[in-house]
């Protein structure tokens, strides 16, 4: 946790440095993108690296304030099998994540936001269960579903181009809040590539 | 320059954020139970013999006995154990002994033994003796008195926490004429 803590300290400041660096001059001409209040992306990162699914819409309010909402599949071909067997504890299912960001930084084509979000998410956990079979007990592993809402903070760095395209990093954590079985935290992860409509 | 710093420390930040985050879903499926008396040591003329023999059904004093092989799917239990001989200046140095005879169960050996419990063929007892021949001198031999299931991770991986017949505190400490 201690580690958790000094990373959001650095992001914190990471975005406090974005923030000083702005040029006001490029601010002077209004950007096309601010007439475009809408985008829609696709989560490259966990897709590779976990085989999730991750569809995000935003909306964009002002210059400063936009909504957006998460939602993240698993792909159950993927690692589902093989669950009871390796070594973790849970296995997230899907995740729905509505968001809202401030934009740090006033630059059109390249701005660095915070995040609060609350993460709907749900999937299986594994505990030991004692059986008996008439003669003597015996010890398996079985798995059961949970669901669990998490609230949660993140930053993020946001590149346009062609006035259009976006890459959009996120990077942040949050805490599931009501269920002892589901995973402590979860991470808010996200390489997406989009188009901003 | 310093964009390209920004962008190497966010992906570095990124990396490290991606291991702490999965590192604290690992899940250790492990029964631990404590049956005294499982291991076995005595030393007679230039041998020291070891020998651990448990029941599949084990009594462990809970209301009813735990089924080790239907838990674990294992053949095989393992504990580890060390001998020590005394040098001519009379330090304690490690000693691998070379003349090993396992009369049921295996050895591993290595800088220590790593004693092999097997499942008889009835299926009934995890089965381990095993004689070490000696050249005369002063040893020591030191058991860890912990026997795990052996190749055990798809499943419950079992630990029985015992105690060593034959020697104090585990260690057992002979004379070879």
């Amino acid at each position: 946790m201690k580690r958790i803590s000094c990373l959001l300290g650095l992001f914190l400041s990471l975005s406090t440095f974005a923030q000083s660096n702005d040029s006001g001059a490029t601010d002077t001409i209004t950007s096309p993108i601010f007439s475009k209040k809408n985008e829609i992306k696709v989560d490259v990162l966990n897709l590779i690296g976990n085989g999730r699914l991750g569809i995000s819409y935003e909306r964009f309010l002002n210059k400063d304030f936009s909504v957006g909402i998460t939602g993240l599949a698993f792909n159950k071909s993927n690692k589902k099998e093989d669950f009871l067997k390796d070594d973790t504890r849970t296995m997230i299912e899907y995740q729905v994540i509505p968001y809202v960001r401030y934009a740090m930084s006033k630059s059109a084509t390249n701005l660095y936001y915070l995040e609060a979000f609350s993460n709907i998410n749900g999937g299986q956990y594994k505990e030991l269960k004692t059986l008996n079979n008439g003669a003597a007990d015996y010890v398996v592993v079985t798995k059961k579903d949970y669901n669990d809402i998490a609230l949660g903070a993140a930053v993020g760095y946001k590149l346009y181009f062609k006035e259009s395209f976006v890459i959009d990093l996120t990077v942040g954590i949050g805490k599931n809040l009501f269920n002892s079985d589901s995973p402590s935290t979860v991470s808010r992860l996200g390489l997406n590539l989009g188009y901003r409509f | 320059m310093k964009k390209h710093i920004h962008y190497l420390t966010i992906a570095i930040i990124t990396l490290l954020f991606t291991g702490c985050t999965e590192s604290d879903d690992e899940f250790f499926a492990t029964k631990a139970v404590t049956v005294n008396n499982k291991i076995e040591v005595s030393a007679s003329g230039n041998v020291l013999n070891v020998s651990c023999n448990f029941d599949r059904i084990l009594n462990y004093g809970s209301d009813a006995p735990l089924d080790l092989f239907l838990t674990t799917t294992s053949r095989s239990f393992f504990f580890n154990y060390s001998m020590q001989k005394r040098n001519a200046s009379g330090t304690w140095e490690n000693y691998i002994p070379t003349t090993i005879t396992a009369t049921k169960g295996d050895n591993f050996v290595g800088s220590y033994i790593s004693g092999i419990q097997q499942l008889d063929a009835l299926d009934t007892t995890y089965e381990y003796d095993t004689d070490i021949t000696l050249a005369p001198g002063q040893y020591k031999v030191i058991v860890e008195p912990r026997i795990v299931s052996l190749d055990s991770q798809d499943v419950v991986t079992v630990i029985i926490n015992t105690t060593t017949v034959g020697a104090t505190n585990n260690i057992l400490e002979f004379t070879v004429n």
